[in-house]
């Protein structure tokens, strides 16, 4: 489970500007030498950072209502169409 | 004037009570909003949560004070994090339904999200996002703009008070951590 270490905060953010593969290995030799923890920590991030994918970068969707008001098949929640003035969309994987 | 524009404006003079009075106001419109229009829809169909949120906005406060950012900023704050809750307590709902027992009622504010087991998803996020909030109550409201408001980035900048540079920094943080968290469970 990972933890919150403002020092591995600021590191991971630093350390994602710099793009290429060799300096950002030399600037995380240098600010974690010594702190194997640390620089594990940091690295977490920058994992967890390049794996995200589009995670989070569009709003929850989809809101219905159970009982009376259900949804049907669940293949109908993959159509998108426009009625009373807003969207009713489908459910969008990737968002989560 | 609304209610709701007066709580802004007390908000905005400082009024350290106003805060607190916001977000049942908002979680009870959006609720409300939610029920009338899903009422209106034929069954099956699905709403947008940002969809709501900015009509909330529209219906609460941009016919009076305040227009400004920092007025804006508070309402969507309470908007998300009432959406939040909307979404959290149905997806509990369905959660304990999915486990039997328990009998549906039929009414119209039951609102619910989407089935296929996303809201266990949304419930280890909304657990996830409590941790954040400890550790960063600014990147856990940024989350919240973002995510169950629908600010785009700039707009949650502005809401938050903070320049478009510390609020990319403070996502990409409050993302990977989050992302981190979750993968780990």
């Amino acid at each position: 489970m990972p933890g919150w270490d403002p020092q591995a905060n600021e590191l991971f953010l630093q350390a994602r500007e710099i793009l290429a593969p060799e300096d950002r290995q030399r600037f995380l030799d240098e600010a974690c030498a010594g702190k194997p923890e640390l620089r594990a920590c940091v690295e977490g991030l920058l994992r967890a950072g390049a794996e995200a994918g589009s995670f989070l970068e569009r709003p929850v969707e989809e809101l219905g209502a159970t009982g009376a008001f259900a949804s049907g098949p669940q293949d109908q929640r993959t159509s998108v169409s426009q009625e009373g003035g807003h969207a009713v969309e489908a459910v969008l994987v990737g968002s989560l | 004037m609304t209610d709701v524009t007066r709580i802004l404006s007390a908000i905005e003079r400082g009024d350290p009570h106003a805060a607190e009075q916001l977000l049942p106001l908002v979680y009870e419109e959006l609720r409300r909003l939610a029920a009338q229009r899903l009422a209106q829809e034929k069954p099956g169909h699905t709403l947008q949560p940002t969809a709501l949120v900015h009509e909330a906005y529209l219906r609460l406060v941009a016919g009076g004070q305040p227009h400004d950012w920092g007025g804006r900023g508070h309402f969507f704050a309470a908007a998300a994090e009432a959406m939040r809750r909307i979404l959290v307590e149905s997806a509990r709902r369905k959660s304990t339904d999915k486990r039997g027992g328990k009998l549906r009622r039929i009414d119209v504010e039951q609102l619910s999200v989407a089935d296929g087991g996303r809201e266990a998803e949304l419930l280890a996020l909304d657990d996830a996002l409590d941790e954040l909030e400890r550790h960063d109550p600014q990147a856990a409201a940024l989350v919240k703009l973002r995510y169950f408001a629908g600010l785009s980035h700039q707009e949650a900048a502005e809401a938050l008070g903070i320049g478009r540079q510390a609020a990319d920094r403070l996502w990409a943080l409050a993302r990977a951590w989050l992302y981190q968290r979750l993968s780990e469970e």
